[in-house]
């Protein structure tokens, strides 16, 4: 035979068909008859499936009441019931017979089976075997075909005929792995030696989907006594050793330790997983020696596992194990898990080492050594503020454990939130974390804390006004004004304690001001008070409050006027006229006001260093007072510790929220090392002046600064040290308090030269109508 | 048993367990109306008011729950409710006793348990 060569002449031959009309017809009728014949065949078959589908549910509907009669079919029924029953019994034997009906009845009952429970699920099972179909099933146990083997096997199964037992373990070690499987599971499932017997002659593979559905079958048995699963422990065949360990597991059989710790020596791993993890369930301690021997051999899986069987059974003698498994083991997480082993057999033995920073050993501490924090009245005295006398000198500064404050027994008159604060009460470290401790004493104990603290910082910047002392934590007593000895608030309060509180309700309520105004007159009346406040006549000096009660404290809030002037002391009437004299002074007021001040912008060194008095003073003058008022700053802090840079960025800060203080505090920056921060500092005081400037109400305060600044007074927008404004030495103070009771408000007057006046009025209350009114 | 004035809707879209449960109710003197889809359900219930339903969850175009709603809240009835469901389907058991059934029987169903909570149920009333 010869074969045509293949050369390049063979493409000569390749052209394409001529396509005729007529081609096209053919092929198109060709593709419309597959077309139909496929589109038929698909409608026949499902017209078959509908119409089989369609019969057997119409027989359902015949045979599913049938079965209901026969399920609760009862023996002591009537007459009738038993003729009908037995006309239905004849009725279904002559429909068995039917091939199709037998199908139908066993659907039914299978489905039944599944949807039906409690007595009536086990009348369906005698129905099966009394309509003699479990013998059908027999049948098709002999069929060659093995979807007629494995129908019969599940029916017997599930409709538990015990008989079919014998057939079925005959398929246990079929080749068909269907069969072999469905067989599995019914000899298991219908008898308890099912399982036994199976293991016994298993010689096929048991696949992990196989072994859970026999263990759910196994779980679901009644009554079921397990066998002793190590027999099977020695099977050749691994899976049944596999499986078996799984039991054993699952049934809690530590009877099998030797087996157990064999099995760990096992080639296969999985083996080796399930006998590891007996051998930590059973917690066979036996089984520690093994497990070591064979740790160096196994998979780092493995030794995660050995490890932690090891953490979990082991002693203090296999931490030199452990730790020569961290020593010589290279992979990390046996490392690791090496390291936990022996935290968890002798806990802390392996502490933290990455990442950790050295520190010095705390040696520890005691508040003893520390400076103490001055005493109440060792403040008290600084502050030159009367010392309560009965006051033990044995009160401790600073609480220390088990620490008693002595009681105070002058002190047991005072208003309420005082006197708790000096009832005497033992409190020691015991008691702060006792958590039955009551509220209350906590909170007394706070209190007591935070007040030392702020007193000790008192004493340590030597201030003399309390009242600038943030003391805002404090709760503000609302008590009534009648239960309050007057006598107390003289001579046994400490006077930075009365001031505190007038300043507090002052602003807080506008409408006690002639109260609060009368304690403060009362304040000052009192003689060791009066050593330290300026009298009503020294503060004529400056501005002129008149007229003003300095005699004792009146306890009645509707004072009239003429009263207040009844009592006031003739030498600062005297004064008032000459003061009125001063050229940037005006003083306006009737016989039943109080006064109105007016002054004037150019000698603004009056209020300039009236306001200056806020500042603490003392004989070196204002220079002093402008670094501790520096230090009163927010910022102060902050610069303390920081970086040039992070100071930079802080005094763009100060921009924001400066007060007086942050002023101070950046006058203080003019001696600052860096010269970034001394040249921002001086900026920012610029900017702070020009913002102020552009609010009325700022300009005393703007001339304050720039009295306070060293003499660097302060002139459009920038800081002039010719025109400073001095101090006038002959202005007296005002106590702080004092200035909270005035309005400083730009006149629309001018002086002579043309520089608004500033008008302060006090306002006071009218003794007829008792209205506060102003000027 | 008599219980000819009791009337009672047996809604269940498994033929086969209807017909089953259909029989022991009936034999035990109730007067039961069995329907297989939600539909009908609902068609029943705007003709005649039962005097208890027993509903499975899962059914054809409207569910259990929805059954529940409706009647509770639509037609405002006080019908006792016994909900048939399967196993692991607590959800929805929960969602049916919020809306108002008054039991529940899980799959597969004992007729005997269903009889005695459909008794102990009427007798409520």
């Amino acid at each position: 035979m010869e074969y045509p060569k293949i050369t390049y002449q063979c493409y000569s031959l390749i052209h394409s068909i001529q396509m005729t009309p007529e081609w096209f017809g053919h092929l198109t009728l060709l593709f419309v008859i597959l077309s139909a014949i496929y589109l038929l065949i698909i409608f026949i078959i499902r017209n078959r499936f509908s119409r089989v589908s369609k019969a057997v549910a119409d027989r359902k509907r015949v045979l599913g009441p049938m079965i209901s009669t026969f399920l609760f079919y009862e023996e002591d029924g009537s007459r009738s019931e038993k003729t009908d029953y037995v006309q239905l019994k004849l009725e279904i034997r002559q429909l068995l017979k039917d091939k199709f009906n037998r199908k139908v009845l066993v659907e039914i009952f299978l489905d039944l089976k599944k949807d039906i429970s409690g007595e009536a699920n086990l009348c369906l099972s005698h129905l099966y075997r009394n309509l003699g179909l479990h013998l059908y099933a027999f049948d098709a146990l002999k069929s060659r075909r093995w979807v007629k083997i494995s129908r019969g096997i599940q029916e017997l199964n599930e409709l538990h005929i015990e008989e079919g037992y014998g057939f079925i373990k005959t398929f246990i070690n079929d080749r068909r792995g269907v069969i072999r499987k469905q067989a599995q599971l019914a000899i298991v499932s219908l008898k308890h030696e099912g399982i036994s017997y199976f293991l016994d002659t298993n010689k096929f593979p048991i696949s992990e989907w196989q072994q859970l559905k026999l263990m759910d079958v196994l779980r679901n048995l009644k009554d079921f006594q397990p066998p002793r699963f190590r027999r099977w422990l020695t099977s050749k065949n691994k899976y049944v050793v596999l499986f078996a360990l799984r039991l054993l597991k699952f049934y809690k059989q530590n009877d099998a330790n030797a087996s157990l710790i064999e099995l760990v020596k096992h080639r296969n791993e999985q083996i080796k997983i399930e006998a590891i993890d007996c051998i930590r369930e059973f917690c066979v301690f036996e089984g520690l020696d093994t497990m070591k021997s064979v740790f160096w051999r196994c998979s780092p899986e493995i030794k995660i596992l050995l490890l932690d069987a090891i953490a979990n059974l082991g002693t203090d003698k296999d931490i030199t194990f452990l730790k020569d498994v961290e020593n010589r083991e290279f992979t990390f997480i046996v490392k690791s898990k090496a390291l936990s082993a022996i935290n968890l057999i002798r806990p802390g033995t392996i502490l933290p080492t990455i990442d950790i920073e050295t520190h010095e050993t705390y040696t520890g501490e005691t508040l003893q050594t520390d400076s103490p924090s001055p005493s109440i009245e060792q403040v008290a005295e600084t502050d030159g503020t009367p010392r309560i006398e009965e006051e033990s000198a044995e009160q401790p500064s600073l609480k220390t454990p088990d620490e008693v404050i002595p009681p105070e027994s002058n002190l047991d008159e005072l208003p309420d939130p005082l006197r708790e604060m000096s009832t005497p009460f033992t409190y020691g470290w015991e008691q702060l974390v006792d958590t039955e401790t009551d509220d209350t004493e906590i909170f007394d104990l706070c209190l007591m804390e935070e007040l030392q603290d702020i007193l000790a910082q008192k004493d340590a910047s030597e201030d003399e006004e309390a009242a600038i002392l943030p003391l805002e934590f404090l709760p503000l007593v609302t008590e009534a004004e009648d239960s309050i000895d007057d006598s107390l608030w003289s001579q046994s309060l400490p006077l930075f304690i009365l001031e505190l509180e007038i300043e507090c309700e002052i602003i807080s309520e506008a409408e006690n001001f002639s109260l609060e105004l009368n304690r403060l007159l009362l304040s000052l009346g009192t003689p060791s008070a009066s050593e330290q406040v300026p009298s009503s006549a020294e503060l004529a000096d400056g501005l002129e409050i008149h007229p003003v009660n300095t005699h004792g404290r009146n306890n009645d809030n509707n004072l009239g006027i003429e009263e207040i002037q009844g009592s006031a002391p003739p030498e600062p009437v005297q004064e008032q006229e000459d003061h009125n004299k001063t050229p940037w002074v005006d003083v306006c007021g009737t016989d039943n006001e109080v006064t109105a001040i007016i002054f004037h912008l150019e000698p603004l060194k009056a209020p300039a260093t009236a306001l200056k008095s806020c500042v603490p003073q003392d004989s070196e003058g204002i220079a002093t007072k402008v670094s501790d008022y520096g230090h009163q700053s927010i910022f102060y802090d902050f610069f303390r510790n920081a970086d040039e840079e992070s100071k930079l960025i802080l005094l763009e800060e100060v921009l924001a929220v400066a007060d007086m203080k942050d002023c101070q505090f950046l006058d203080s920056l003019e001696g600052d090392s860096s010269g970034k921060v001394r040249v921002k500092a001086a900026k920012i005081k610029a900017k702070l002046c020009k913002k102020w400037e552009a609010e009325p109400e700022y300009k005393p305060l703007i001339a304050m600064v720039g009295s306070a600044s060293n003499g660097k007074g302060y002139k459009n927008g920038s800081w002039n040290e010719s025109k400073a404004i001095r101090p006038d030495p002959s202005l007296k103070e005002l106590q702080p308090l004092e200035y909270c009771f005035l309005n400083i408000n730009p006149s629309p007057e001018e002086s002579a030269d043309g520089s608004p006046p500033v008008r302060i009025t006090v306002p006071v209350r009218d003794s007829g109508t008792n209205q506060p009114q102003k000027e | 048993m008599d219980h000819n004035t009791q009337k009672l809707l047996l809604a269940e879209d498994d033929e086969l367990l209807a017909s089953l449960l259909y029989y022991r109710l009936q034999k035990s003197g109730y007067a039961v109306h069995m329907v297989h889809d939600g539909k009908k359900v609902k068609e029943y219930l705007e003709q005649t008011i039962p005097d208890m339903i027993i509903s499975d969850i899962m059914m054809p175009y409207f569910s259990g729950i929805e059954l529940i709603d409706h009647v509770r809240n639509v037609l405002k009835l006080d019908v006792p409710i016994i909900i048939l469901s399967s196993a692991g389907n607590e959800q929805n058991v929960l969602s049916a006793f919020e809306l108002g059934a008054n039991d529940f029987i899980s799959k597969p169903v004992s007729p005997s348990e269903l009889l005695v909570r459909v008794g102990r149920e009427l007798k409520k009333r």
